[in-house]
C-alpha cells in the first residue's frame, strides 16, 4: 500500500486508541460465569455473593408458589444428583416446567444454602425435538 | 419397498454419484476430454434429480404420517395442519441437512447450467467442488444422520408434533430462507477455487459470482428479518435481537458477503484486492458450514451436546480444516497470479473507504463469532483436559461463563457506528484520490444536516449520547443519498428534458448497481434510525384487575377484562386493554395466551400491539388468574421500531435493483 507514512501512523493511532478504550472500559457486564449446579453444592464457598449462572433440571415436585403472588417461587433444580434449592422471585417464562432444564441468573446466599435469582431461561424452543410427549 | 429403505438406498446413490461426478471431472480437466467433463455435468444434473426425490419421499412420508420413520415421528403429528406437515422437512437435524442437499445440488445444477458456455474452462473444477461439498453433506445423512432411519421394533402409532412456537407465519419462511443464503454461497466458492485450479484469476469469474453472492445475502436478510420478527411476535419478550447463537450465525456471512460486495467493485475498477476478494469468499463459504454446524449440532447451547455427539463435532472440523488447507493453500500457490495492477493512493480515495468497510466488517464477524465460540471453546478445553489429564492437565481452561447481549452491544454498537459513517462518506469520495474543492463540494450540504440532526432531538429531551451520534449519522448519510439523487436527476435532465421521476427511474434502471446500492443504503439509514429508538425504550411489568389503569409513557392502559375461548387445537385466554392518548381510546390490545391441548404445561404467549410510525406499544401476558381477574402484563413502549423493518423491506427493494445487473455494466460506479 503506497499510503504516506504520517497517515498510516495517524490510522494506526486511531485504531489502538478506539480499541483500548472499548477493552479498558470494558466493565464485564454481560459476562457471567456459568456453572453447573453439582460445582455450586460441591463448594458452594466459590461461588458465594457473585452473579453467577447456575445450570440444572427442576426437580418434579418441589415447584412452590407464594400464595397470591404472581412470581414467587421456590424450588429445587438438580444436575449429576445433587440439588441446590432456589428461591425465584420473577414470572416464569412459558416453558418452565417440572422435569425442565433451566438456566438461573442469581447469587448464592452467604450460607451457600440457597440460590436467589430472578432471570431464567428454560429449554429452547428449538430442541424441543429431543423431548418426550406424554401420550395421548 | 418401504418408504423408509427407498429413502435410504437414495441417499446412498447421492454419495455414490457425487463421487462418480468428481472423478469424471477431475478426470476430464487432467485429460482436457470433453467427453469426460459432459460426464461431470450429467452426473451433478443426475445428484440433484436423486436428492429432488429423496426429498419428495420425506414429504410424502409427512403427508401420509408414516411413524415408522424415526424423524417423521419426531417433527410431526397427524393433527398438524398440511403446510406445517411439508415444512416440518426441515424442522429438524436430519431433514435440514437433506434440505441442504436439495438447494446445494439445485444451485449446482441452475450455475452450471448458466455457465457452461460462458466459462468453459471452469466447469469441471466448478463441477468437482461442489459435488465434493455434497459427498460431505450425503456421507453425513448416510453414516451419522439418516433421515429415513426407521423404527426397528414398537412402531409408534402417532407423532410427537411440532412445537407451537414454531407453527408460526414467519417459521414456515425464515429457516429455509436462511438456508437458501447460505447454501447459495457454495457456488461463488465453486467457482472461485474453480478460477484458482485453472489460474483464469481475471475478474470474469466474480462477475459470474457476484450475482449469486448478493442473491445469498439477500437471502440471508430476509432469514434475518423473519427471524427477528418471529422473536419480537412470539416470544413476547419486547425485543428481536438477543445475540443468540443461532441468530448470530445468520449474521456472520451476512457481514462478509457484504464486505465482498463492496470490494469486488475495488478489483473491478482498479485490480487490486484480488487475494482479499477470493479470501473474502472462502470465509463466507467456511462460515456458512461453521453456521450450519453450530445452530444444528447443539454444540453451543450445552456441553452434553458435545459429549453425547462428538461424531457430527469431528466430522464438521474435520470438513472445516479440510476447506481451509485446500482454499487457502491454492490462494497461495496461486499468489504470483493474483498480484495487484493498481496501488492505493490517497487515504482520501473511495478505495480506501471500502477498504476501511472491508476491516469492520471482518473486525464484525471475528467479533461475533469469537463471542459466540468463546463459552464453546472454554467448555470443549474443560472436556479434553478432563479427559486427556497426562498430557494437557497443565492447562487450566477456567470457568465456562456465558456471554450476555449488553457484551455484543458494547463492542458493535460503535462498529455499527462506524459502518454507518463509512455508508454515508464512502459515496462521496472520489476513486484514486479527492480533491480539495470537491471535498467541499461533497461534504458541505451532509455535515449541515448530520449536525442538525444531532442537534435537533436535543429540543425533544432526548439526551442519550449513543442515540444522538446515531440520529446524526443518519442525517449525514441521508443526505449524501438524496445529494447524489439530485445530482444524478439534475445530469439527466441537463442531457434530455425529462420530468423529475422519469430521470430518477432512468437513473434506477440504468446504473442500477450504483443507484441500487444508494436504495440499500437508504434501507440501512432507516434500520439505524429505528434502532437509535432503543436507547429510549419503556419497559414495564405490572399486575392489573378488570377496571384498573395503568400510566405507560405518554399513554393509559386500562384493563377491559377477560374472554376465555377455544378451537380445535387449544384454549385461550384474552385480555382486552383499551390503548388511552390523551383521554380518547386510540386502540385496544388483545395479549393472550393459549394453551394447546398438545402441551398442556407450556402455555403460549401471544403478543398484541398498537404500531405507529413513532412507536409501539406493546403488551404480552405473562399470567393470568381467571378467578380474581388479575393479570401479569409486561407492558412495552419500542420508539422508532417499525422503521427497522421499513429499512429492511427498503434494502431488500434496492438490492433487487442491483440484481438486474447486466454483465456489461458495473463500470458505472
Amino acid at each position: 500500500m503506497a499510503l504516506p507514512i504520517a497517515t498510516k501512523a495517524v490510522l494506526a493511532l486511531v485504531v489502538a486508541g478506539a480499541v483500548s478504550y472499548l477493552v479498558l472500559a470494558d466493565d464485564g457486564e454481560g459476562v457471567l460465569e456459568y456453572v453447573y449446579a453439582e460445582k455450586v453444592v460441591a463448594s458452594p464457598s466459590d461461588y458465594a455473593g457473585r452473579t453467577i449462572k447456575v445450570h440444572g433440571t427442576v426437580v418434579p415436585g418441589t415447584i412452590r408458589q407464594k400464595v397470591g403472588s404472581s412470581g414467587d417461587y421456590t424450588f429445587e433444580i438438580e444436575s449429576e444428583g445433587q440439588r441446590l434449592a432456589v428461591h425465584f422471585t420473577n414470572m416464569v417464562p412459558d416453558t418452565f416446567a417440572e422435569g425442565g432444564e433451566v438456566v438461573l441468573t442469581g447469587q448464592l446466599t452467604e450460607d451457600g444454602g440457597r440460590f436467589d435469582s430472578d432471570e431464567m431461561a428454560a429449554k429452547c424452543p428449538s430442541k424441543y425435538e429431543e423431548e418426550p410427549m406424554a401420550n395421548r | 419397498m418401504t418408504i423408509a429403505s427407498l429413502g435410504s438406498l437414495t441417499i446412498l446413490l447421492i454419495f455414490l454419484m457425487s463421487i462418480v461426478t468428481v472423478g469424471l471431472s477431475v478426470a476430464g480437466a487432467y485429460r482436457r476430454s470433453p467427453r469426460l467433463i459432459e460426464g461431470g455435468v450429467q452426473g451433478l444434473y443426475a445428484t440433484f434429480g436423486l436428492a429432488a426425490f429423496a426429498s419428495s419421499l420425506i414429504i410424502y412420508a409427512f403427508l401420509s404420517g408414516d411413524f415408522s420413520i424415526q424423524y417423521v415421528q419426531h417433527t410431526s403429528d397427524s393433527a398438524m395442519p398440511l403446510f406445517y406437515k411439508i415444512t416440518a422437512f426441515w424442522g429438524g437435524l436430519d431433514g435440514s441437512l437433506l434440505f441442504w442437499v436439495l438447494l446445494h445440488t439445485l444451485f449446482g445444477a441452475l450455475a452450471v447450467r448458466a455457465n457452461r458456455k460462458r466459462h468453459r474452462e471452469l466447469i469441471p473444477h466448478v463441477v468437482a467442488v461442489l459435488s465434493a461439498i455434497t459427498i460431505f453433506f450425503a456421507g453425513l445423512l448416510l453414516f451419522l444422520k439418516d433421515p429415513f432411519a426407521p423404527y426397528l421394533i414398537d412402531i409408534p402409532t402417532t407423532g410427537k408434533g411440532l412445537n407451537p412456537l414454531l407453527q408460526n407465519f414467519y417459521m414456515i419462511f425464515h429457516p429455509p430462507s436462511l438456508y437458501l443464503g447460505y447454501v447459495s454461497l457454495a457456488v461463488p466458492y465453486a467457482f472461485g477455487m474453480a478460477a484458482l485450479i485453472s489460474g483464469q484469476v481475471d475478474a470474469n469469474w466474480q462477475r459470474s459470482v457476484r450475482r449469486w453472492v448478493l442473491f445469498s445475502w439477500i437471502f440471508l436478510s430476509i432469514g434475518l428479518i423473519l427471524g427477528g420478527l418471529w422473536a419480537y411476535e412470539e416470544l413476547g419478550w419486547g425485543g428481536y435481537w438477543a445475540w443468540d447463537p443461532v441468530e448470530n450465525a445468520g449474521l456472520l456471512p451476512w457481514f462478509t458477503t457484504v464486505a465482498f460486495l463492496h470490494s469486488v467493485m475495488i478489483q473491478e475498477r482498479r485490480g487490486m484486492m484480488k487475494v482479499w476478494n477470493v479470501s473474502l469468499i472462502i470465509i463466507s463459504f467456511l462460515l456458512t458450514i461453521i453456521g450450519t454446524f453450530m445452530t444444528r449440532s447443539g454444540v453451543v447451547q450445552s456441553v452434553h451436546a458435545f459429549g453425547e455427539d462428538s461424531d457430527l463435532a469431528w466430522t464438521f472440523g474435520a470438513f472445516m480444516l479440510v476447506i481451509v488447507v485446500f482454499s487457502f493453500g491454492l490462494v497461495i500457490w496461486r499468489r504470483p497470479l493474483l498480484r495487484a495492477r493498481g496501488e492505493l493512493e490517497s487515504a482520501l480515495s473511495r478505495e480506501f473507504a471500502f477498504l476501511v468497510n472491508n476491516w469492520l466488517f471482518l473486525t464484525c464477524a471475528v467479533f461475533v463469532l469469537g463471542a459466540t465460540m468463546w463459552p464453546t471453546f472454554i467448555e470443549w478445553m474443560q472436556i479434553l483436559v478432563e479427559r486427556y489429564p497426562n498430557a494437557l492437565g497443565w492447562i487450566d481452561p477456567g470457568e465456562r461463563m456465558v456471554i450476555g447481549p449488553p457484551f455484543f452491544n458494547r463492542y458493535m454498537r460503535p462498529l455499527g457506528l462506524a459502518l454507518l459513517l463509512l455508508t454515508g462518506v464512502g459515496p462521496l469520495l472520489a476513486w484514486r484520490k479527492t480533491t480539495g474543492a470537491n471535498l467541499i463540494k461533497q461534504f458541505t450540504g451532509p455535515l449541515v444536516f448530520g449536525v442538525a440532526c444531532t442537534i435537533a432531538p436535543v429540543f425533544l429531551e432526548i439526551d442519550s449520547p449513543w442515540g444522538l451520534a446515531c440520529f446524526g449519522l443518519c442525517g449525514f448519510t441521508f443526505w449524501t443519498i438524496v445529494q447524489e439523487f439530485y445530482r444524478g436527476i439534475i445530469l439527466r435532465r441537463s442531457r434530455r428534458p425529462q420530468g423529475f421521476i422519469e430521470a430518477m427511474s432512468g437513473l434506477l434502471l440504468k446504473a442500477r448497481r450504483r443507484y441500487g446500492g444508494y436504495v440499500v443504503h437508504l434501507g440501512i439509514v432507516l434500520m439505524f434510525f429505528g434502532w437509535a429508538g432503543n436507547a429510549y425504550k419503556i419497559e414495564r411489568k405490572t399486575q392489573l384487575q378488570p377496571g384498573q389503569t395503568y400510566e405507560l409513557g405518554a399513554y393509559t392502559i386500562r384493563h377491559d377484562g377477560l374472554r376465555v375461548t377455544e378451537d380445535w387445537q387449544k384454549e385461550m385466554i384474552t385480555a382486552d386493554l383499551a390503548v388511552l392518548k390523551d383521554g380518547e381510546v386510540v386502540d385496544v390490545l388483545t395479549p393472550a395466551r393459549w394453551w394447546y391441548y398438545q402441551l398442556p404445561d407450556q402455555p403460549t404467549t401471544e403478543v398484541s400491539r398498537y404500531m405507529t410510525a413513532g412507536e409501539d406499544v406493546y403488551a404480552s401476558m405473562q399470567e393470568v388468574d381467571l378467578s380474581t381477574g388479575w393479570t401479569q402484563l409486561s407492558l412495552f413502549i419500542n420508539p422508532l421500531i417499525n422503521w427497522i423493518w421499513i429499512g429492511m423491506m427498503v434494502m431488500l427493494g434496492g438490492a433487487l435493483v442491483c440484481v438486474g445487473t447486466r454483465k456489461s455494466e458495473g463500470d458505472d460506479d
